[in-house]
């Protein structure tokens, strides 16, 4: 096999990728979406523990969640989410700040949660549901 | 003999010596704050001392002295989960760079270093993945794989560099010390 | 060769993202979504108008209307006017909206045969279940609670607008009615602006004109009693409400026995029937919300002989077997 063609094998799949994580970077950071709604989702070890509606919060609510290893202090307005203290290690969840967009999660490895807004959306399409 | 253990020992001694490099650097690029907070973001610089064993030595002497340097920083930092974040990052790394080397026949440093950077944030987002039972750390893929990019051009390159003007490799890998006897001998047994 | 890949896929971009935003365009009717929190829950509404200024205007005033109806239906509120009636002797003045919703209770709860009955305050009361479930109450409460209601222990003067209840002990509580009233006169306030959208009131639709101002209908969802974060079916409805009643929505479990929120004024307890889930529609959204309060209770057989005493009302009943009764020519897409 040529050199050439090794350099090449070697530097198309890194290319794509890059190319790839720059473009789901700039379209996940577009567009809110013009049905649905956002959650504020917690999980914990995985699963969801606590969901909370962000357009009727007409003040922030602060939740404190307490696992094994520690607790988490979390803050949660109508339009973003955020850890602002905890007594992990590390710290990188209080160090993320305050996060506006979906999916964007905020998570402290060592107390196994992750907190971040989703999009709920009543089947596209409908308008309404009853029940 | 006397031939054999005084190379053991100047390889352990070279071996050593990497090892706390390597640690060094590890605790100098933790002391670096974090320009991204997302966990995981390390500029990976302790991985020079990686690569460069993949290409003047050999493989497993690479991968002992990876070893040591995660038990030792795991050990300073004292946290295991960040032990087990790193090993994943860190193995894959190996691994990666390693296969590569041989693919390109040492060739082409950088490619192999980024290669490397870009296996081991994914091995550490795995452990995440894993840790938090989440889908969501997959968010901060993209994220990853670009600084993980960036930081891998960065050590090619020093590596590159490095193995360009370090100086004899025999002196390096310690076998600089050959008794002229020993050779006699290997001849012998064949 | 990697360049001319590189060139493909920028503009590849390019024209998705002038594709997206041709979307974010299309139509001349503005919508906008709000919501508030009222009546114990939390009320989304999605409104069409012809301008950013009109639905904001509409908006602001459906806020005040919630406002204003909570303090006259509200149990809760010691000084609303449902409670000014509960804690009053004698003849007691209210605001015609009481008396309204009065009298349609009091139809539905004479041809359901006693099954919707507001006059069980004190017994809804004993169960906490808006305040604190998780506690049933004891068989002698409950009893004692039964022996203090009766729609027959209303008296609705008109003419002098007062109402009084012959019996001190016997409660009012009106949470069956009153989110389909609250839909009823929202949805006017709505036409009056000129405007038409979807109010989602804790779970009751009141569907408010039509889409688009054209004659287009809505398309509604009906949740799934089995999983209530899916939909079961959909309907296809023009200028309605649309109200379901479920014993999904609130309830407690204690000792592996599921509690809901649906009193059976003949027994005291949480209602058990046939009907998983029972949603009507017609005009008249307090009308719907009686009507679906009562058909839950009543179970399958005896639910369409009252939706039959309504012929402008439909209805679709969700069966604990997962069949489906509805009125007959109702359109109805069923999920899977």
């Amino acid at each position: 096999m040529s050199d050439r063609k090794k350099l090449f094998i070697m530097l198309i799949p890194i290319a794509l990728i890059l190319i790839a994580s720059v473009l789901w970077i700039i379209l996940s950071h577009n567009g809110s979406p013009k049905s649905g709604y956002r959650v504020a989702c917690i999980y914990q070890n995985g699963a969801l523990t606590e969901e909370i509606r962000m357009d009727s919060l007409d003040q922030a609510i602060e939740k404190t969640i307490i696992c094994d290893q520690g607790f988490n202090r979390v803050r949660i307005d109508k339009t973003s989410v955020s850890v602002f203290e905890s007594d992990c290690p590390g710290k990188d969840c209080t160090a993320m700040g305050t996060v506006e967009s979906e999916y964007r999660p905020i998570s402290c490895l060592p107390h196994r949660l992750v907190v971040v807004i989703e999009l709920r959306d009543s089947d596209p399409g409908l308008d309404g549901v009853a029940g | 003999m006397r031939s054999n253990s005084r190379m053991i020992l100047s390889k352990v001694a070279a071996l050593g010596l990497f090892a706390a490099v390597a640690l060094v650097l590890y605790i100098v690029e933790s002391l670096i704050p974090s320009f991204i907070p997302i966990p995981g973001i390390k500029l990976g610089l302790a991985n020079i001392v990686t690569l460069f064993l993949l290409i003047r030595f050999k493989p497993w002497e690479a991968g002992i002295v990876l070893l040591v340097r995660l038990v030792l920083a795991a050990a300073i930092a004292g946290q295991m989960i960040s032990f087990l974040y790193s090993l994943a990052g860190g193995l894959l790394c190996l691994l990666s760079m390693y296969l590569l080397l041989i693919f390109t026949k040492k060739k082409w440093i950088p490619l192999v270093s980024i290669t490397g950077a870009l296996f081991h944030n994914f091995g550490q987002l795995c452990v995440a993945r894993l840790l938090l039972a989440s889908e969501y750390v997959w968010t901060y893929l993209p994220y990853l794989m670009l600084s993980g990019a960036v930081t891998g051009l960065l050590t090619g390159l020093i590596c590159l560099f490095l193995h360009k003007k370090m100086p004899s490799p025999e002196t390096i890998r310690g076998e600089g010390m050959q008794d002229p006897e020993a050779d006699n001998e290997d001849a012998e047994k064949k | 060769m990697v360049k001319s890949i590189w060139i493909r896929m920028v503009s590849l971009l390019c024209i998705l993202g002038i594709g997206l935003s041709f979307c974010a365009c299309s139509g001349t009717r503005r919508s906008a979504s709000m919501s508030l929190s009222a009546f114990g829950t939390i009320l989304y509404f999605t409104l069409y108008g012809p301008d950013s200024q009109t639905i904001e205007k509409l908006g602001q005033d459906l806020r005040k209307e919630c406002e204003r109806l909570e303090t006259v239906f509200s149990f809760e509120l010691d000084d609303s006017d449902l409670s000014r009636l509960n804690l009053s002797e004698g003849p007691v003045k209210v605001p015609s909206e009481i008396i309204d919703v009065l009298k349609i209770a009091l139809d539905v709860g004479q041809k359901s045969g006693g099954a919707l009955d507001v006059t069980i305050g004190s017994l809804i009361k004993l169960w906490h279940i808006e305040t604190n479930p998780g506690v049933v109450p004891d068989e002698k409460d409950i009893q004692t609670a039964l022996a203090h209601h009766g729609m027959d222990r209303i008296v609705i003067d008109e003419a002098q607008r007062t109402v009084s209840r012959t019996d001190p002990d016997m409660l009012i509580h009106l949470g069956a009615v009153a989110k389909g009233y609250l839909g009823y006169r929202l949805r006017q306030i709505v036409l009056d602006h000129g405007c038409s959208g979807v109010l989602n009131l804790g779970g009751n639709l009141q569907l408010c004109g039509s889409k688009d101002g054209a004659d287009a209908k809505w398309r509604v969802g009906i949740a799934d009693p089995f999983s209530p974060e899916d939909v079961f079916a959909e309907l296809t409805v023009g200028d309605a409400a649309v109200v379901t009643s479920g014993a999904y929505a609130r309830f407690f479990e204690l000792n592996g026995v599921r509690y809901h929120h649906i009193l059976d004024p003949k027994t005291g307890y949480p209602s058990e029937s046939d009907i998983a889930s029972a949603t009507v529609l017609g005009p008249d959204g307090a009308v719907c919300d009686a009507l679906s309060t009562a058909c839950f209770i009543l179970g399958k057989d005896e639910a369409i002989n009252l939706i039959a005493a309504y012929p402008a009302y439909s209805y679709l009943l969700i069966l604990q077997d997962g069949s489906v009764e509805a009125t007959d020519g109702m359109e109805v897409f069923i999920h899977e």
